[in-house]
């Protein structure tokens, strides 16, 4: 049995789909959360100078995306064949897309100005996201988003739509009925209900 | 026989490295190449969502650059010898993507002129260019120098090459002080197939 340690933030972000698939997974891990110092001097050890980072057995691997592949593959999350893996891909891909239209308002400092950049990005990214990916649910017409079980591609989306429906846009959210389905279920799995009990409670 | 044919626009862009594991992998492949202006803004949605590019496998569609070239590289033996260096190589791309994301104003300035490109390529080249060469070069002479990843050519080595080539037609000096690199690219970009690919491709600004 390897030895698993994740190194992250003590915050859910980018560490907390790691954190879904080990528990899905029921895999055992460190959950190394680090702050200020800690971070500063583990920093130069990492291979991008960024967290998250996988230890396994003391090698490292960085990269959310590709901890979130090995450990989906290790447990059984990464689709039945090459092509649900290539569609989780294609699913995590657009989330990235998503994300990455969300740095300037991590940035902003200005209340005010913080608040327009949210309202265009809802506008113009969030909303057309979530109408796509509400389609992609209910045409593959299983309650999952690949395939017809859990893959890894269903907890990051459980992470990632949670964000958006609990802390960025609730009110638009509440009309997308096969999303609001699938947050209950994936939350409804025993293993992710269990960790949702446990994991501490962080605001981010 | 299974039929492949990859929609782009007509740069390297995100698709470049696509068509360089394809010809790596000697795999034939329709190359359906979109004018950005004249053509795009009439194609745009005909496409799932609205981006390129998109791998159509026997018609089926998939997009997303870094799912499809995974799972090209996945068919064609370009994935590292288990799981452990697959996930190796998808962390190196996902550097290159960390960068490409950071590099739009100025892309933006290349393409379609929007912005000045001296200014963004300043902008850029001390904080994300120079660190990521640095970074990358002192990896690929950890692992031996060879390759990025293990022993074996995989898609890491393909699409690293070929981002850092086209760094080099934004600014020709980019490469100065990094010969690894300079070295690695040289030889990724001789051989055979990626050299005959290299030869017969259209002119392209990135």
């Amino acid at each position: 049995m390897p030895q698993y340690k994740l190194t992250y933030f003590n915050i859910m972000g980018r560490g907390e789909p790691i954190r879904l698939i080990f528990a899905q997974g029921g895999i055992d891990y460190e959950d190394n959360r680090v702050t200020g110092d800690a971070w500063t001097a583990f920093k130069p050890s990492t291979p991008f100078g960024q967290l998250p980072v996988l230890e396994v057995d003391g090698k490292m691997l960085a990269q959310s995306g590709a901890i979130c592949t090995y450990l989906a593959k290790q447990s059984g999350l990464n689709g039945k064949d090459d092509w649900e893996a290539a569609k989780i891909q294609e699913l995590n891909g657009g989330v990235e897309d998503l994300l990455a239209g969300f740095r300037p308002w991590f940035t902003e400092k200005d209340e005010t100005k913080k608040k327009e950049i949210l309202e265009n990005l809802t506008n113009e990214k969030i909303i057309p996201f979530l109408d796509r990916y509400e389609k992609f649910l209910a045409d593959n017409g299983t309650g999952f988003f690949v395939g017809n079980d859990v893959t890894q591609a269903d907890l990051n989306l459980f992470h990632w739509l949670g964000f958006l429906a609990h802390g960025i846009c609730p009110e638009p959210f509440k009309k997308y009925a096969e999303l609001n389905k699938f947050l209950a279920k994936i939350g409804g799995l025993p293993k992710i209900a269990a960790w949702l009990e446990k994991r501490p409670k962080t605001d981010m | 026989m299974v039929h492949y044919k990859l929609d782009y626009f007509n740069i390297g862009g995100r698709a470049e490295s696509i068509r360089h594991i394809f010809a790596q992998a000697g795999v034939e492949y329709e190359d359906f190449r979109i004018d950005l202006k004249q053509q795009w803004p009439q194609l745009k949605s005909n496409y799932p969502n609205g981006q390129v590019p998109v791998l159509e496998v026997d018609g089926k569609p998939l997009a997303q650059s870094f799912a499809i070239g995974r799972f090209l590289a996945k068919k064609f033996g370009l994935a590292g010898k288990d799981d452990w260096e697959a996930a190796q190589a998808d962390m190196y791309i996902y550097g290159l993507e960390d960068v490409l994301t950071k590099m739009s104003p100025l892309l933006g300035a290349i393409l379609f002129g929007q912005g000045d490109k001296d200014d963004e390529l300043a902008k850029i080249k001390p904080t994300v260019l120079e660190p990521f060469l640095i970074k990358y070069e002192r990896n690929l002479k950890d692992n031996g120098g060879q390759y990025f990843v293990g022993k074996e050519l995989t898609w890491a080595d393909i699409a690293i090459a070929d981002f850092i080539d086209r760094l080099t037609w934004i600014d020709a000096h980019i490469l100065d002080g990094h010969s690894s690199l300079k070295e690695f690219v040289h030889r990724i970009h001789n051989l055979p197939n990626i050299k005959k690919h290299i030869e017969a491709r259209p002119k392209m600004p990135f």
